[in-house]
């Protein structure tokens, strides 16, 4: 139920509301989380970053969903990745050497395979996701949105007792 | 009172507590043999362990630890262990024992139950004689060193050795090198003939371009533009000579590279002769008068089996002491939860530190009453020495009565990427009761009542390994066991009758040929000597024949090779060699052709400037 309402919100938001950028910012800052194990000092950064900056959280809680799922199928490139990183690259050697004796960078656990090849893909691709998302709203709101508000999937979505009474109990609740 | 709390919070929390207080010993004593077994291979079994809270500790009554390779005595047994451990590291997980008190610890005592674990003794076995242990290298020498004893009976010597069955019996690398020999120079020929071949058309152009560059004369030649065209001819000839040479030239450092070869193969030859040889030598069982060994008679059969003991140790050593390892291997763990990967760390303690143990103990009293006792100290047993840095030492000093002294220091460095192993071990004033001289059919013997030192430093870096013993037998008496059986072994007691002692010493190393062992005592020479006074002249006479004999075999062959190859080696040179004259005459040629016309063009010119300032002046 949590999740149709997300994503019902997330079309609204997509055809008004929040800028572009902020939802973009929302659906990039997400998809670290999702990414990257959550459990992180670097998890909860990226949390404060998104209760702090006005960016959308529905956007992020989906990207955060979506990508937990994209993270799960791609773990063994990850650990791949990660692995690159931490063992074969000379250069960087002293570095992690330094941040593993470090008093708080263990918190990250930095030296964890899926965690440094996950970032360093969610960190990658950020820029290109905020991007391409930016441009999505954009042509979401001029073109893309009539089309979908015209899909029965939508009007069966926004129809639906279900998501109606479970508006109402989140309502109560303030 | 709030009775949900009592209930459910308070009551279970006791209950837990009376468990727990009952039953932890017992855990922990379980947990501790489990750990042991499977680090040994064997039983391990602890008496009474009890847990202190404050300050965090344990002590134990007594441990056992089955010697896998023979269950039914220890590898060693305590008395008293008592230690305290970290209770900070202890919370991460981490078992921090800062000083380990051990009392009595006794080596070899005799078992009452069996201690091998079930499917285990097989298996250690097999690891400690693995391919490549010191133990499989030890016993391959052991192999080695027990071959047949030298012959030293005259009476056989004279009757005479069947010479052309032993050069039948012993695989003579000579003749299959020159076999191989043979292959390679009628390749090499046949290669060579295709070589000249093609050198053979290039003669043809050679002698073509040498009648164009003769045919030249300059005088006859009147204007510059002739003379140039001449020139110009005499140029490309040039060009055309080069090329050819610079052909013949690599064709011709092939060809001298192959007779090199061959020439160097060829030499071999007497090397390879004086090996077979030696092998017949060692067949025949001749001794060598030269490198008479008499410690290998007299005390390597004992002193190797010895050896084989202790490397079993250096085995078990490098198998238990947990290694650097420089890069993590890449490992494929459950999804989601990737790989840790470790670093360095300045602060970090490793899983498992034992800093010092204080430990004291010896041989079992029991089973001999001239009971030997050590103390020392056992430092940095540790789990990882890359975190710790530092590596495991050794240092025990023992002492049987007044005069018997022992001190043994030992070091396992594993913090580099390459181990490396140092044991120095030292004892004087031994009293051998009995050690064992000769073999069963050479001088067999017992020392008695002689006093032994010995001095050992054993290297091993990496795969690599360098050990020398030093062993000095004194006030010895020695008791033969049976009357001389040849005049070898009569010898052999008559230099020993003169002394009342003598140094041995061992040496044992990985060279690039494998593994080595050298034995020497202060008696060879002197052994020697005699040999080679009572039994120099006949063998000295059976040598010669064998030599003889084999060098007569082996020339047969060499002269087979020899007429394949020599007539065709000169063959190869003498046309070689009527090319190269071929082309330093062209060459000459060519270039006193040329400078010829140079000289005939710049007068030529000269001429023609000379009759233009004529004709000017004429005007």
């Amino acid at each position: 139920m949590f999740w149709i309402t997300l994503v019902r919100d997330f079309i609204k938001i997509l055809r008004e509301g929040q800028t572009p950028a902020q939802v973009a910012g929302g659906f990039a800052l997400g998809s670290i989380l999702g990414l990257s194990p959550m459990l992180t000092l670097q998890g909860i950064v990226v949390w404060l970053i998104i209760l702090v900056l006005n960016v959308n959280l529905a956007a992020a809680l989906l990207s955060l969903s979506v990508f937990s799922l994209v993270a799960w199928l791609l773990d063994p490139l990850f650990h791949w990745v990660g692995y690159q990183v931490l063992v074969n690259i000379e250069a960087l050697q002293s570095t992690w050497t330094a941040l593993y004796n470090a008093p708080v960078a263990p918190l990250t656990r930095f030296n964890n395979t899926v965690v440094m090849g996950s970032f360093v893909s969610a960190l990658l691709l950020f820029v290109p996701v905020y991007i391409g998302m930016k441009r999505f709203v954009v042509a979401f709101r001029t073109s893309v949105g009539q089309k979908i508000s015209r899909w029965k999937v939508y009007q069966i979505l926004k129809q639906s007792r279900l998501v109606q009474w479970y508006e109402k109990l989140r309502s109560l609740g303030g | 009172m709030r009775k949900n709390f009592v209930f459910f919070v308070l009551i279970p929390l006791l209950i837990v507590a009376v468990v727990l207080y009952f039953f932890i010993d017992r855990w922990i004593e379980a947990g501790l043999e489990y750990a042991g077994e499977e680090a040994m291979g064997s039983l391990v079994e602890i008496d009474d362990l009890s847990l202190s809270l404050s300050p965090l500790g344990i002590t134990m009554a007594r441990l056992q630890v089955a010697n896998p390779d023979d269950p039914w005595f220890n590898l060693f047994e305590t008395r008293t262990i008592r230690f305290a451990m970290d209770p900070g590291q202890l919370l991460r997980g981490k078992y921090i024992i800062e000083t380990m008190e051990v009392n009595d610890c006794i080596v070899g005592t005799k078992r009452t139950t069996f201690g091998a674990l079930p499917g285990s003794a097989s298996k250690r076995m097999q690891a400690a004689s693995e391919k490549g242990s010191f133990t499989a290298l030890a016993e391959e020498i052991l192999a080695r060193s027990v071959e047949k004893t030298p012959i030293f009976d005259p009476a056989i010597l004279r009757k005479g050795i069947n010479i052309d069955s032993l050069i039948k019996a012993v695989d003579i690398r000579s003749i299959s090198h020159i076999e191989t020999l043979k292959t390679r120079a009628t390749l090499a020929t046949s290669q060579w003939k295709a070589t000249l071949a093609d050198v053979e058309q290039t003669k043809q152009r050679l002698v073509a371009m040498d009648s164009a560059v003769r045919s030249i004369n300059p005088p006859a030649l009147k204007d510059v533009a002739s003379i140039t065209a001449a020139l110009k001819t005499v140029d490309d000839t040039r060009k055309n000579i080069n090329e050819i040479v610079t052909t013949y030239t690599t064709r011709r450092e092939a060809i001298t590279a192959d007779m090199q070869q061959i020439s160097t193969a060829v030499a071999a030859i007497d090397d390879i002769a004086a090996d077979d040889y030696r092998k017949i030598l060692a067949l025949a069982r001749l001794p060598d008068i030269n490198t008479m060994g008499i410690a290998e008679v007299l005390v390597g059969k004992q002193l190797l089996q010895e050896v084989k003991t202790y490397l079993s140790y250096v085995d078990l050593a490098r198998e238990k002491i947990q290694n650097y390892t420089a890069k993590q291997g890449m490992e494929t763990p459950p999804r989601m939860k990737g790989q840790d990967i470790l670093f360095p760390t300045d602060r970090a303690y490793p899983k498992f530190w034992i800093k010092s143990i204080n430990v004291s103990g010896g041989t079992d009293q029991t089973q001999n009453p001239e009971f030997f006792y050590a103390r020392g100290q056992v430092k940095n047993i540790s789990s990882d020495q890359r975190i710790t840095k530092i590596p495991l030492t050794i240092d025990l000093k023992g002492s049987r009565g007044k005069t018997v002294a022992a001190s043994l220091s030992a070091l396992f460095d594993r913090t580099r990427s390459e181990p490396l192993d140092e044991y120095k071990a030292g004892i004087t004033g031994v009293p051998l009761a009995s050690y064992s001289l000769g073999r069963e059919d050479f001088l067999p013997a017992t020392i008695k009542n002689a006093k032994l030192g010995t001095n050992i430093v054993v290297k091993i870096p990496g795969r690599n390994f360098d050990a020398r013993a030093e062993l000095d037998f004194r006030n010895m008496d020695i008791v033969y066991a049976a009357a001389p059986a040849n005049i070898g072994d009569r010898l052999a007691r008559e230099v020993l009758s003169g002394v009342s002692g003598f140094d041995a010493d061992l040496r044992l190393w990985q060279s690039p040929e494998g593994f080595k062992a050298a034995l020497s005592t202060d008696l060879d020479e002197q052994f020697a000597s005699r040999v080679k006074a009572v039994l120099g002249a006949e063998l000295a006479k059976l040598q010669a024949e064998i030599r003889t004999k084999l060098n007569g075999f082996i020339n047969d062959k060499r002269k087979e090779f020899e007429a394949i190859y020599a007539a065709k080696r000169a063959e190869a040179e003498k046309r070689l060699a009527e090319y190269q004259a071929i082309v330093t005459e062209n060459i000459a040629l060519v270039d006193a052709k040329k400078k010829e016309l140079e000289e005939r063009l710049e007068k030529e010119k000269q001429s023609r400037v000379d009759d233009a300032v004529k004709k000017i002046f004429k005007r």
